[in-house]
């Protein structure tokens, strides 16, 4: 595929996909039933793999039922859900409707007036697009492929075919079965071999709203030797009244690659958020998720990577915090299936005003998988005496030659070090905050400094707020 | 302070009364076990040593703390070789009202053949913040320097995996109090005689 094709392709959905007005705006009946999906897969015009696809993926979301264990999904009401929306129908929103409460966060952590037009979905489309087509222009001459999942589908079928629905197959559990019948947006990622993509890849230069979509559909895959940053979301909180989001992602570390994957999760506190994501590394790759959950009512989500090839190295670096009304059931799993194979996971967690964290994780290691090792470390805060904090580790080993250890601890905010820092002169929610961010330092070193910034100061919220 | 060795025990409940201390031990104990701290001041050691060659075993203890200042360890070691499989369960539960508790649970297992496995679970649900609360778990199997360093002073390889064997499962019964020696003796020569049936 020449790159000035790539190009073209790329810009199709931009220039023209938008203009069409039986595509702009186009939102399904409530519920979930055939016709529904079949209605998606015609206004996307899809090919008929898909369109059986999704068909299939349908019938096993019907009869796989809830799962048993984790965080409450009884308030989930499938029937009253919308499942597709067209992106240019969210645009409409004017910032004065936001919430005030909303638009008071934004104002607290300082978002930059452009950004906070976009975070609301109320950006211009010309502005954005400026920006989407110069990061754009450094890609495509490296071969870099960056667009929605939509358009891969349509215009890089075979690629997408090879690997999409394989790491994470719809029958995989009953989410990933729904996202895989009503999937809408998302981002496709391609990096050729020996590629290093420095900048990192960020969701929201694409103009596609559905970027934020309820069931978006990511597909990283990162050929042999090459590097590329890929950051979802963004640190505001995404108004939606939607109240359920369920996507999955998939990605491909080939041989000496690495793949970074940045997650800064805030939505809205009326969503169940239920995310299947899976990373498979080849022989010496390296796969890091890097997750920070804050927002949603609640979330189940356990960033997992397949180390496939000997050598590989797998980490998770994850933040939790849960406030009132709020369950973070989160985790990690590590899948060791060859020699030699590390794994890595680091997760912290924060419980305030009744608010409740998991940590639910997996270690296994299979039969003939020799010399392998693998470290995971808790750490839970608990805010006041009504929070909750649990950890559910399961840790399966087949194999003598492994090193595998797991610790975690629970505590509450020093009452010492509370004390020293106020008799410095500051103030109790103040201390409380330097001390929560000191507690998660770890993890936000890990993140691009805007995001980290931006985490920090809503940390510090977080804490006053509960202060009154 | 009291000592029992549970390892016959057809009882699986365990409670403590107020202040009490006391120390428990199992060995190669299966099912579910529960340790009930619901009186304020009370403190449990538990102990507990799995020595298998073969066939599937599961252990399951919680740690149930419901009264004031509440506090228990437990400390469980198994050996797992030949065909054999453990899986450990744990579970340390902190009510509400279980302020000021201090409880930790610390899992290791040494696999010791290609054909064993073991699974460990070591769980916490924690419902107040005055805690002090840990656990571990690792599983592994014995180290390459140690039988290294023990066969360079002139031990073959099977003297050395004995020595290590024993000193993993010494470290357990090091923890039954002075004040028990004599009961810690009877145990001690009964995991000795079934450490000598496990193939290393």
């Amino acid at each position: 595929m020449s790159q000035k094709s790539v190009k073209k392709d790329l810009d199709f959905d931009y220039k023209y996909g938008f203009a069409m007005p039986e595509r702009s705006v186009h939102k399904t009946r409530t519920g979930l039933n055939v016709g529904i999906v079949e209605e998606i897969s015609k206004v996307k015009d899809e090919a008929k793999w898909m369109h059986d696809f999704r068909l299939k993926s349908l019938a096993t979301f019907f009869a796989k039922p809830l799962p048993e264990w984790g965080a409450e999904l009884g308030g989930i009401d499938f029937d009253a859900l919308t499942y597709y929306l067209k992106a240019t129908d969210k645009q409409s929103t004017k910032w004065e409707d936001l919430p005030k409460e909303i638009k008071d966060t934004y104002d607290k952590i300082g978002v930059p007036e452009a950004e906070k037009k976009f975070l609301a979905g109320v950006s211009a489309q010309y502005e954005s697009e400026v920006v989407y087509e110069s990061v754009n222009k450094e890609l495509t001459k490296l071969g870099v492929i960056f667009c929605d999942m939509d358009t891969a589908v349509k215009k890089y079928p075979d690629l997408v075919k090879e690997y999409f629905g394989k790491l994470i197959p719809p029958n995989d559990n009953k989410f990933a079965a729904l996202n895989s019948a009503v999937w809408s947006g998302g981002s496709f990622v391609y990096v050729p071999k020996g590629v290093e993509v420095k900048l990192p890849l960020q969701a929201y230069f694409r103009i596609n709203a559905e970027a934020f979509g309820q069931f978006e559909r990511t597909l990283i895959i990162a050929e042999e030797g090459s590097s590329v940053h890929y950051i979802e979301g963004c640190t505001a909180p995404v108004y939606t009244t939607d109240s359920l989001h369920s996507a999955v992602v998939e990605i491909y570390v080939k041989k000496n690659a690495r793949v970074r994957y940045t997650t800064v999760q805030n939505w809205s506190k009326n969503v169940y958020n239920l995310v299947t994501k899976r990373a498979r590394a080849e022989e010496n790759a390296v796969m890091e998720w890097i997750d920070c959950n804050i927002g949603s009512k609640v979330t189940m989500k356990y960033p997992a990577v397949y180390l496939a090839g000997p050598g590989a190295h797998g980490e998770v670096l994850s933040i939790a915090y849960a406030g009132a009304g709020q369950h973070q059931d989160a985790g990690a799993k590590m899948i060791h299936l060859a020699s030699n194979t590390t794994s890595r996971v680091i997760s912290k967690s924060i419980s305030k005003d009744g608010g409740r964290t998991s940590y639910r994780g997996l270690v296994h290691v299979a039969s003939g998988a020799k010399n392998c090792s693998s470290s995971v470390v808790c750490d839970a805060l608990l805010l006041d005496e009504k929070s909750r904090s649990d950890t559910y580790p399961t840790m399966r080993v087949n194999e003598p030659e492994t090193t595998i250890e797991h610790e975690a601890t629970v505590e509450k905010v020093g009452a010492e070090k509370l004390f020293y820092l106020m008799s410095r002169g500051i103030s109790e929610s103040d201390a409380r905050g330097l001390l929560v961010n000191g507690f998660i330092e770890p993890i936000v070193k890990e993140i691009p400094l805007e995001y980290s910034i931006e985490l920090n100061r809503l940390m510090n919220l977080e804490m006053k707020d509960s202060i009154g | 302070m009291r000592f029992s060795d549970i390892s016959q025990d057809k009882k699986t409940h365990y409670s403590l009364k107020q202040n009490e201390e006391a120390c428990f031990f199992m060995l190669n104990r299966t099912g579910q076990v529960t340790f009930e701290l619901n009186a304020p001041g009370a403190k449990a050691t538990i102990l507990s040593l799995f020595l298998a060659n073969e066939d599937g075993h599961a252990l399951s203890v919680t740690q149930k703390h419901s009264a004031q200042k509440t506090t228990s360890h437990f400390v469980g070691k198994a050996l797992v070789g030949g065909t054999a499989r453990f899986n450990y369960e744990g579970l340390i539960s902190i009510e509400e009202k279980a302020n000021g508790s201090d409880a930790s649970q610390e899992c290791r297992n040494l696999i010791l053949s290609e054909n064993a496995g073991a699974i460990a679970k070591p769980a916490l649900e924690i419902k107040t913040d005055e805690v002090r609360c840990h656990h571990a778990a690792t599983t592994s199997t014995l180290s390459k320097e140690a039988t290294f360093f023990a066969e360079s002073r002139g031990l073959n390889e099977s003297e050395a995996r004995g020595l290590l064997v024993a000193g993993f499962v010494k470290s357990v019964l090091e923890k039954i109090p002075e004040t028990f020696s004599k009961e810690r003796t009877a145990i001690e020569e009964e995991v000795m005689k079934k450490l000598t049936k496990l193939s290393l």
